[in-house]
């Protein structure tokens, strides 16, 4: 029987894939793996799931018997080879602890699930919004939608109004407030295209491109750093949202030029021709052909994200300070030149995953350059 | 002294205030506001942070403001009369009301329950004039140096001045050492492909590229500036800058020279590996074109080839990577300056933002715009200047 390797055809090695899966399994089961409660114990009412050592009498405990916050007061700084004051080999700490007495090898592991949140979360956001407006840009410019004035106009007020009371109203109703002018946009565009009645044209290409070039006029390390302390309440999801939205014009500009590219075969004029609205003819036609550079950008993308992240965190800001990220580890380390592992342990990983990520990004780059 | 160990005979109120209105923060943000027709134009007099909160949260539920005025200046009497009588307990209960998140369900706030919130905003729009905090901050930049900094009341302009000598002075050594070495390196790893050193120098470079600058720098400092593991490997001078009062920065920066050692090798050795790669590229791609066949058959040797036909086309891609090399460069040294405790402009920004200073954060946000945009339009010039296919006046 002959098995398909699916990620062979994309140009992944098997090395590649397994280490892929590895963190993965690490991220997604983190909280299988350390966990300083009973995955499944017995209590006094019967079974139930991650109870904690005081209220169960037995059950079932984590590989590693300690989370990424349990305090271990009697070995604290004490390293890998070093003697610890543990009851048992199970409750060794393998990677040994930081100053106030934090299992290494559980933040490690809690610290993948969080680069894993990071990488995964920006590359969508990136790509969402990178090929919105790169959509925009590429397959309209600055001439492509005529909207008649009256039209603009009202659109312009609608948009006002909705971004004014997204401004003061909160969760979801202000982010449906925020994107419903897109939408309306989007919809006039797809009908009104195409007809030129003489109208306004919407200059979508300039501006989109003077978005993406005031975004990318100041480094991103700066412009993060800025809007995180702007927002003030460090959360993980803050970061996560700020490096998507810093991320897409990469995105759509890799996009708009293959589109300015595609949009000149024929397949296009005839999808046109038969009365495909622009949307479905970006969707089947397009997008398919422009996925490749998209696939390698979102995984050298993945590689720099969990780089910004673990750089604000050892820096100390964005992440809040309960939270084990690998940069929080590392950070510790500055301050104690004796602990090696502190220094080491952490770094192998974020050096690690960013390898893996750049290696793929490579590999995938060389298959389609071959192709 | 009251409950809290503060001394109440100084009016802490009248201090705040003061500075308050010294930083221009009672003024309008912007020349007009948009904002709903209920909320007040001059809702930035109020001073104190808690009651901004607490009168922004209200309006936001939609309570007409008078309403709310009443609720809180009755809330305020009875905080001030349980202050007066040291009645911990009620201090404690009405304090409480600031962290809740919906503070009308408060027995202090309990005027309120009269009243019937609006639920729907009508915006209302008008302008401010120039007396507004822009405006103010605008004029600061020309007459008073981005303005001063809340933090030891120097101009920002001369504090980030002081910082951008010492960041520069590592920036700029990094920037020329990397350009130097990296188009070396690339040329060589690009011309000789079956060499002896060629596939150590790639993997090492590959290492390079992949490693995060704050846990190299981090590694190094950690085992390399101390004898903590054994006596050999005490090579690199510990990580603090001394200041000499009464020299000027640029002499401190010469006196200081040793330890800039490290973090220049960790910055340099970074931005190499970038920037070797990016020249091996474009060497690679330049070789196969047919006009160095043409020199090859001419008879020319390998190495005239390269440094009179191939270098000069394939410099064209690299000077345009030039531009985000040095605004990223600049991103590196924030890192290694927070590591290495070098007082330069990243840790000048960290430590400003830290303390909420942020007329000095602005300045530094600017100039860095400045520099990076400066950058791009160098390495514009230098295309069109090094590439005659290309017309800095060209009509479109």
């Amino acid at each position: 029987m002959k098995i398909n390797l699916a990620y062979k055809s994309i140009g992944l090695s098997t090395k590649q894939f397994c280490g892929l899966l590895v963190f993965c399994l690490f991220a997604i089961a983190h909280n299988f793996i350390v966990n300083d409660k009973y995955l499944i114990g017995k209590t006094q009412t019967g079974f139930g799931l991650f109870v904690e050592s005081e209220d169960a009498k037995y059950g079932i405990k984590a590989i590693i018997p300690y989370s990424a916050n349990t305090v271990d007061k009697y070995n604290r700084k004490v390293g890998p080879f070093s003697k610890q004051k543990v009851s048992s080999l199970y409750y060794r700490h393998w990677l040994g602890t930081d100053s106030i007495g934090r299992d290494v090898l559980a933040g490690i592991i809690n610290g993948s699930y969080i680069a894993l949140l990071v990488g995964l979360f920006t590359v969508i956001i990136s790509l969402i919004l990178g090929i919105f407006f790169g959509f925009l840009s590429g397959y309209y410019g600055d001439t492509g939608v005529q909207l008649r004035k009256p039209t603009f106009v009202l659109w312009m007020i609608l948009t006002l109004l909705c971004w004014f009371y997204s401004f003061y109203t909160f969760g979801f109703v202000a982010f449906i407030f925020f994107i419903l002018p897109l939408l309306v946009l989007g919809f006039l565009v797809n009908n009104v295209s195409g007809i030129s009645r003489g109208g306004f044209c919407f200059p979508f290409d300039t501006i989109i491109f003077r978005m993406i070039e005031i975004i990318s006029s100041i480094p991103g390390l700066f412009l993060i750093l800025i809007i995180l302390t702007v927002l003030g309440k460090p959360s993980i999801w803050n970061v996560i949202i700020i490096i998507g939205l810093l991320r897409w014009p990469i995105v759509a500009r890799h996009l708009r030029a293959e589109i300015l590219k595609i949009k000149e075969e024929q397949f296009i004029d005839s999808a046109k021709s038969i009365g495909q609205t622009d949307v479905k003819i970006f969707l089947y036609h397009v997008l398919p052909m422009a996925a490749s550079p998209l696939i390698i950008i979102s995984a050298f993308g993945f590689a720099t994200s969990i780089l910004l992240e673990s750089t604000l965190s050892f820096l100390g800001i964005g992440v809040p300070l309960g939270e084990v990220t690998w940069g929080s580890l590392i950070k510790e380390a500055r301050f104690h030149f004796d602990a090696w592992w502190l220094a080491l342990f952490p770094g192998l990983m974020i050096y690690g995953l960013i390898y893996l990520f750049n290696s793929i990004g490579d590999n995938i780059n060389h298959k389609i350059r071959n192709i | 002294m009251d409950l809290r160990g503060v001394d109440t005979s100084i009016d802490h109120d009248d201090v705040y205030e003061k500075i308050y209105k010294e930083l221009n923060l009672d003024l309008p943000n912007f020349y007009f506001t948009i904002q709903p027709s209920h909320f007040p134009k001059t809702i930035n007099q109020t001073f104190d942070t808690n009651k901004k909160d607490l009168y922004l949260k209200l309006l936001n539920s939609g309570y007409s403001f008078v309403d709310i005025e009443k609720a809180i200046n009755n809330f305020s009497q009875k905080l001030d009369a349980a202050k007066a009588s040291n009645n911990a307990a009620d201090i404690i209960e009405l304090n409480k009301v600031y962290n809740l998140e919906s503070p009308e369900q408060h027995n202090g706030l309990a005027h309120l329950n009269d009243s019937k919130p609006k639920s729907f905003f009508w915006p209302s729009f008008y302008l401010n004039g120039f007396n507004n905090q822009y405006h103010k901050w605008l004029q600061s930049i020309f007459t008073n140096g981005f303005g001063i900094s809340i933090l030891d009341g120097m101009t920002a302009i001369l504090k980030v001045k002081k910082a951008l000598t010492w960041t520069l002075s590592i920036t700029l050594i990094d920037f020329f050492l990397s350009l130097l070495f990296g188009i070396f390196i690339g040329t060589y790893l690009a011309t000789n492909e079956k060499g002896r050193w060629q596939k150590t120098f790639s993997q090492i470079l590959y290492f390079l590229y992949s490693i995060p600058v704050f846990w190299f720098a981090t590694m190094m400092v950690v085992y390399f500036t101390t004898d903590d593991y054994g006596w050999w490997t005490d090579w690199f001078p510990s990580v603090a800058i001394d200041i000499y009062p009464g020299k000027s920065t640029f002499q401190q920066i010469l006196m200081n020279a040793e330890k800039f050692i490290l973090p220049i090798l960790i910055l340099t050795l970074h931005s190499l590996a970038y920037i070797t790669r990016l020249v091996r590229r474009s060497v690679l791609d330049e070789l196969d074109k047919p006009y160095a066949l043409l020199a090859f058959s001419k008879g020319l040797d390998k190495t005239e080839v390269i440094r009179k036909h191939i270098l000069k086309n394939a410099l064209i891609p690299t000077i345009t990577s030039m531009a985000s090399a040095f605004a990223n460069a600049f991103a590196g040294s924030l890192v290694l300056e927070v590591i290495f405790n070098i007082p330069g402009m990243g840790r000048l920004l960290v430590s400003s933002m830290e303390s909420a200073d942020w007329n000095v954060v602005f300045c530094i946000t600017l100039l860095l715009s400045f520099v990076t945009i400066v950058s791009f339009i160098i390495a514009d010039i230098l295309y069109a200047y090094v590439n005659p296919k290309i017309e800095l006046n060209a009509k479109t």
